[in-house]
This record gives structure tokens, C-alpha cells and sequence, in this order.
């Protein structure tokens, strides 16, 4: 029901969901963060957030993500959050949450009340975790805000990415995950820098850190899974349907789309602190400036959005030749594939590994063959693939 | 379905709490093409209206039936279906006992002396 209705607001070009880029600035230094922090340009104003707050219900945005940064330096959040809640959106809260705690904490509850706040775990001992947000103390700060969070009633998630720093904590992060009772989920590849900057591929995962993140969530997907019998429970009982982790506009989300491979410009826009609106997070082209610009024009007249709305159809006929399994394990990213090489619709080295990880995993007895020609010459396009 | 409010049986005094209910203070909803989005935040459960079902909440919300009354909704569905009013209100008062029971209604607690009465039609913004 959920993912047929995400999937309606991609197909008809219905703006659902948002991503605030609050501000760059932030209170860790994570050595692999995304962010351009060399971008200028004039921050958007109180004003113009209510104003744009204001904008999105009109179109019938839903779901909103206050991020950065780290969204809580931003000298205003409160107001702006509390205008979100006001404005009847299901606010996800990314955050590093080092500030989230006292009186703070509490006013987010009480003025913004998110539905979810997203916080990041790097690592299972302090250690991993401080080494890689270079704050001393960042880790038992988090377990400590973490605990006061869950008590104040705050839904909490952990988002956290493989590094060659943390690989060898996999097991002992989902752990710890398991007894603070707050699920995690560990992307698997480091991004490049948004200007390009492709420095923080130097702490990538290996190879085989992917392979074990891969076979230790299998391993979890399969011990968590439902009896048969709990299955036909949940079917017979019907009505509402969880939520939980279906509030972003992730590919995941969906399990079958017909026509695009996902709602990047299509059902969903992210916009820095100046006021640029890009197609996704990941996808980094510009389509406008609401310094410039209401969004819905630019919404409605953006030549790129147009253009990244045919892409996300030309990446579906593509994968679609590939079959289904590869394109499920290879979970591609245009904007990432962009990031890469500048070609969207090309197969990037992060995807390749993806797939070989999944295969090794789904099947051992073939896991010290090469399967995937990782670290070959150029970057073939998406139906040329070699062996994806 | 999620039960965690009370059931509702047909007795006039229960019909009337129900006939002015408000929106659940943890409940978010919007449009989307022609059906209503409609978010439990608690629960972590999403339910999806139909055209009429949205119509009806997007009412509640705006205070419409404090205002105006069931009446008001009533005769204004009435122009657009061929039942009777008396099939009509007992297929809204139904509903909004089956939103009640999903917890996205709430009842409206009885205003008291003093208490300042909601104009007509006026959002529920911080209510929500």
C-alpha cells in the first residue's frame, strides 16, 4: 500500500518528500563526511524556510528530513522544526545527536516531535568510533544521550558506514545495536566528497568487509524472519501498515517499479543551506535556487528535473536488461554512478562490488573466485556491464 | 487494525463523542492523487483514505463538525450520493468510529466554562 503510493508520487511527478540541508557545520569532523564544506552562497533565512515550509504543504509534501551538517547547529532549528511539526509533516531527524541531550532534547520532543531520529554509530568501542569522528569522548557522549534519548520517548535509529577503520567491528556494532534496542543499518561504501574531492575513498571498505557486512545481515534477515505461521497472522490482520523504515525515498522502499528506478527529482528534492535544490542527496546537480526561485516553479519548469526524471527511466530499461537479480544486488545509484564518472547510467565500481559481495554470500563454495572484474579499465554503461 | 483505543457500541452518547472527535496529536496525513496519506507516528503505521474517507478527515481536522455539525457534513455528502441522509450519517458516524478505533481520532474533551469555542473551519495546526 505504502510503496504503491511511493510509487504513484514518483510516476506522476509528485513532490513527497524533502531533505533540508540545514547547515554544514558540525560539532564532529568524520574524516569520510560527504559535505562540500568550501560551498558559499547566502543561507536560506528564517523567513524563507517558513516561506518554504509554508510551499511544501501546498504541494503536499509528507515526508521531511532535517539534516546537514549536523541539523542542531543551526541557530534556528527549533523554529524551523517546530514550524515543520506545525505544518502537519513526518519529520525525520538525521543527527549526530552529541547535542541532543538536557534541555535540549526536551524541547525537540516537545516543539518539533520527529517522527525518527536518525543518529551515527561508527564504531563498537570508542576507540573506532572516536577515531572516526575525531571528537575524544564523541562515543560514550552518544551512549549516554542515546539512553536519555530512549527515555524522553524518541524513536531512534543508527545509521552508520563501513570503513576500512570499523570493518572488523561489524558484528560487535550490530550487538550493541541489539542491546540498546535501536536498529542499525550500515551502508557499505563510502561516498565521495560533493565537490568531488574523492579523498574519502581512502578509508572504502575491502572487498571482504562488504562480504561480511552482506553475510551478517543475511544471517540476521533470516533470524528475524517470520514463522509461516506469524506471516499469515500479520496478513489476516490487515489494516495499518508499519512504517518504520519506509519514511525516506530510498530505492529499498520499493520492490517492483515499472517505469523509474527511483524518485530522485521525481517524488523528492534535497536542498543545501543556500538554497540550491539538487534531484536527491546523492545527486548533485543543481536544478535551482529558492533565492531565486519558488520551488514550484522550479519544481515544474526545471530542465535538469526534466532531464533526471527520462534518466531514472533509461536506468530501469537498462538494469531490466541486466535481470532482476543483478540489478536488486547491484542497489545503483545514478547519482552516485554521476559522482563516480560523470555518466548516470554507467555501472561504478562501488555497484560491481555490491553485486560480487551478494554473490559471495548467496553462495560460498565460489567465494574465492573472482566474480566480478572489480578494478578493470573504464567504466562500462550499465547494459554492457561485464559478468553484472 | 490497531485497537489500543476502546470499541465503540451504538449507544447515543458514545455516537456523540464520536461525531466530534479531533485529529490524534501524534497523526500526520496529507493528499497524495486522490487518496490521504495518513501517518500514526506512535505506532509507526500508515493507513491510506479514499477520496470521501480524506474528505471527512481533512473536516475533522479543520474543526468543520465542531463548528457546523455532523449535519453540515451530511447534507453536503448528500449532494453527491443517492442514499438516504439517514444511511448517510450512519455510514460517517461508522467511519469515524473505525478512525477512532485506528487511533488517528481522538476524542474532543468536553469544553469547559471559559473555554474559548474553535471558529468554523479554523486548521488544528498545533494540534497536531
Amino acid at each position: 500500500m505504502w510503496s504503491q503510493l511511493i510509487r504513484r508520487s514518483w510516476e506522476e511527478n509528485r513532490l513527497f518528500s524533502v531533505l533540508l540541508e540545514l547547515t554544514y557545520r558540525c560539532n564532529w569532523d568524520c574524516a569520510f563526511c560527504y559535505n562540500d564544506l568550501g560551498l558559499r552562497g547566502t543561507p536560506l533565512s528564517l523567513g524563507q524556510y517558513f516561506d518554504l515550509l509554508d510551499e511544501l504543504r501546498e504541494l503536499g509534501v509528507l515526508n521531511l528530513v532535517l539534516t546537514g551538517g549536523e541539523p542542531l547547529a543551526h541557530p534556528e532549528f527549533l523554529e524551523i522544526g517546530e514550524r515543520a511539526r506545525e505544518g502537519g509533516f513526518v519529520i525525520r531527524l538525521k543527527s549526530n545527536a552529541h547535542a541532543l541531550r538536557g534541555r535540549l532534547a526536551r524541547e525537540v520532543k516537545e516543539r518539533v516531535d520527529p517522527f525518527v531520529v536518525e543518529v551515527s554509530l561508527h564504531g563498537a568501542t570508542a576507540e573506532v568510533h572516536d577515531r572516526q569522528t575525531r571528537v575524544p569522548g564523541s562515543f560514550e557522549r552518544l551512549l549516554a544521550n542515546l539512553a536519555e534519548l530512549r527515555s524522553l520517548g524518541f524513536r531512534l535509529k543508527m545509521n552508520s558506514v563501513l570503513t576500512i577503520w570499523n570493518q572488523h567491528q561489524i558484528a560487535d556494532m550490530f550487538a550493541l545495536a541489539d542491546r540498546l534496542g535501536v536498529p542499525l543499518q550500515i551502508e557499505p561504501e563510502v561516498s565521495p566528497r560533493d565537490d568531488g574531492d574523492r579523498s574519502p575513498l581512502d578509508l572504502s571498505p575491502t572487498q571482504e568487509g562488504i562480504r561480511e557486512l552482506f553475510s551478517i545481515v543475511a544471517e540476521r534477515t533470516r533470524a528475524a524472519a517470520p514463522s509461516p505461521a506469524g506471516r499469515a497472522g500479520e496478513a489476516a490482520a490487515g489494516g495499518a501498515e508499519p512504517i518504520a523504515e519506509q519514511a525516506s525515498t530510498d530505492r529499498t522502499e520499493v520492490d517492483a517499479v515499472p517505469r523509474k528506478h527511483c524518485g530522485a527529482g521525481s517524488s523528492a528534492v534535497a536542498i543545501d543551506p543556500f538554497g540550491n535544490v539538487y534531484p536527491c542527496v546523492q545527486w548533485r546537480r543543481a536544478a535551482g535556487n529558492l533565492h531565486h526561485r519558488p520551488l514550484a516553479e522550479i519544481w515544474r519548469r526545471s530542465p535538469v528535473l526534466e532531464e533526471v526524471r527520462e534518466l531514472t527511466v533509461e536506468v530501469t530499461r537498462r538494469l531490466d536488461g541486466l535481470g532482476a537479480d543483478v540489478a536488486r544486488r547491484m542497489a545503483f545509484c545514478p547519482g552516485a554512478a554521476e559522482q563516480a564518472g560523470g555518466d548516470p547510467l554507467a555501472v561504478y565500481p562501488a555497484a560491481r562490488q555490491r553485486v560480487a559481495a551478494h554473490r559471495a554470500v548467496e553462495r560460498p563454495a565460489v567465494r574465492s573466485l573472482p566474480i566480478v572484474g572489480v578494478g578493470s579499465a573504464g567504466q562500462p554503461s550499465v547494459a554492457k556491464a561485464p559478468g553484472a | 487494525m490497531n485497537q489500543d483505543q476502546s470499541t465503540h457500541g451504538s449507544s447515543t452518547a458514545e455516537a456523540s463523542t464520536a461525531a466530534h472527535p479531533r485529529l490524534g496529536a501524534d497523526v500526520r496525513y496529507r493528499r497524495l492523487a486522490g487518496e490521504t496519506v495518513v501517518v500514526r507516528q506512535q505506532a509507526g503505521e500508515v493507513l491510506v483514505l479514499d477520496e470521501i474517507g480524506g474528505r471527512i478527515l481533512e473536516w475533522v481536522d479543520r474543526g468543520v463538525m465542531q463548528g457546523r455539525g455532523l449535519g453540515h457534513l451530511i447534507a453536503s455528502l448528500q449532494q453527491e450520493f443517492d442514499v438516504s441522509s439517514q444511511q448517510l450519517e450512519a455510514d460517517v458516524r461508522e467511519f469515524l468510529h473505525q478512525l477512532q478505533d485506528a487511533g488517528v481520532l481522538e476524542p474532543r474533551r468536553e469544553a469547559r466554562r471559559g473555554d474559548v469555542e474553535e471558529p468554523p473551519g479554523a486548521p488544528q495546526g498545533g494540534e497536531r
